[in-house]
């Protein structure tokens, strides 16, 4: 799967989280940048991508996470060792 | 009596979990974790402990945050403090990201609908302000300004180390008025207060309301 994909199915679970259909996530996004992505709604939307790509993220790997492309990055390592 | 202040270490983390516990309890019996997510106390002890471990800095859950005032050599008093946003992430993203780590998945779902009654009362903490969170004194040491003397080293500690901020900030809960009039004596005065109109509020948290009380520096 590649950057784009992996965007692409991040945006959708953003977008059925935050129950907002107009939302579009790109790599320099972080939560300052969406409404409604607060502390509490970033533990669901972990564990939602968590599962959505069958993957468990490491803590030091998660608390590097400054933007959706580090995210992103980080997933596209674990499904592509 | 002689008075000393110390970096909390591994060692002290039994102290550490009786102070979070203690500050979250604000006089009640309620611990907003335990209402929230649903768990014993005995699990947020664990819990606790899990966190504590990670040592994470930038956080209230981070043992290397927590000043320890010891009376005659006794651990008698204990503030956490931190520079907000002064890595890369909030304090609260990080807190977010521990328990996220350390919690049961089935857990975090089941809370979910409390997360909104939360929103309701959360006050942002601003970047690149000196947050001081969690105090605890045992109840033999009070009246003795032992809170006033652990702001202030943090204060010093930070400066000290070149952290840019020029306030300190404090959340707590109106209910808790000792606390409060001691952050007064030391130069602290209400700058935010939130109320949460929904009554079930009461199911999670001591009180519907927060307060931010805040210290400019060059009042010191």
């Amino acid at each position: 799967m590649n950057e784009q994909d992996i965007l692409s199915h991040i945006n959708g679970i953003f977008i059925d989280i935050l129950k907002r259909n107009n939302l579009n996530i790109e790599l320099s996004t972080s939560a300052a940048d969406v409404d409604g992505w607060d502390s509490l709604t970033h533990m669901i939307l972990i564990d939602k991508i968590e599962s959505h790509f069958k993957i468990k993220f490491k803590l030091k790997e998660i608390m590097k996470f400054n933007n959706i492309g580090d995210m992103v990055l980080t997933i596209q390592q674990k499904l592509n060792p | 009596m002689n008075i000393t202040i110390r970096r909390a270490t591994e060692r002290d983390k039994d102290f550490i979990i009786t102070t979070i516990i203690s500050a979250e309890k604000s006089g009640t019996d309620i611990i907003s974790y335990c209402r929230i997510f649903s768990i014993s106390e005995e699990k947020f002890r664990g819990l606790l402990s899990d966190i504590l471990e990670e040592d994470i800095d930038g956080q209230e859950l981070c043992i290397s945050g927590y000043l320890i005032a010891e009376v005659n050599g006794c651990p008698a008093a204990a503030f956490c403090g931190w520079v907000e946003h002064e890595n890369a992430l909030p304090s609260s993203t990080i807190k977010a990201n521990l328990l996220n780590h350390f919690l049961e998945r089935d857990i975090i779902f089941q809370a979910a609908p409390n997360f909104k009654l939360m929103n309701e009362i959360d006050i942002a903490r601003a970047p690149q302000t000196l947050q001081v969170e969690m105090s605890y004194t045992v109840e033999n040491y009070r009246g003795l300004g032992l809170c006033g003397k652990l702001v202030n080293e943090h204060i010093r500690l930070k400066k000290q180390a070149g952290s840019p901020f020029d306030r300190v900030q404090v959340i707590t809960f109106n209910t808790n008025r000792s606390s409060i009039r001691a952050y007064e004596k030391i130069g602290f005065q209400k700058k935010i207060e939130k109320q949460c109109t929904n009554n079930d509020i009461f199911n999670l948290l001591p009180s519907d309301t927060k307060i931010l009380m805040e210290k400019a520096l060059n009042i010191i």
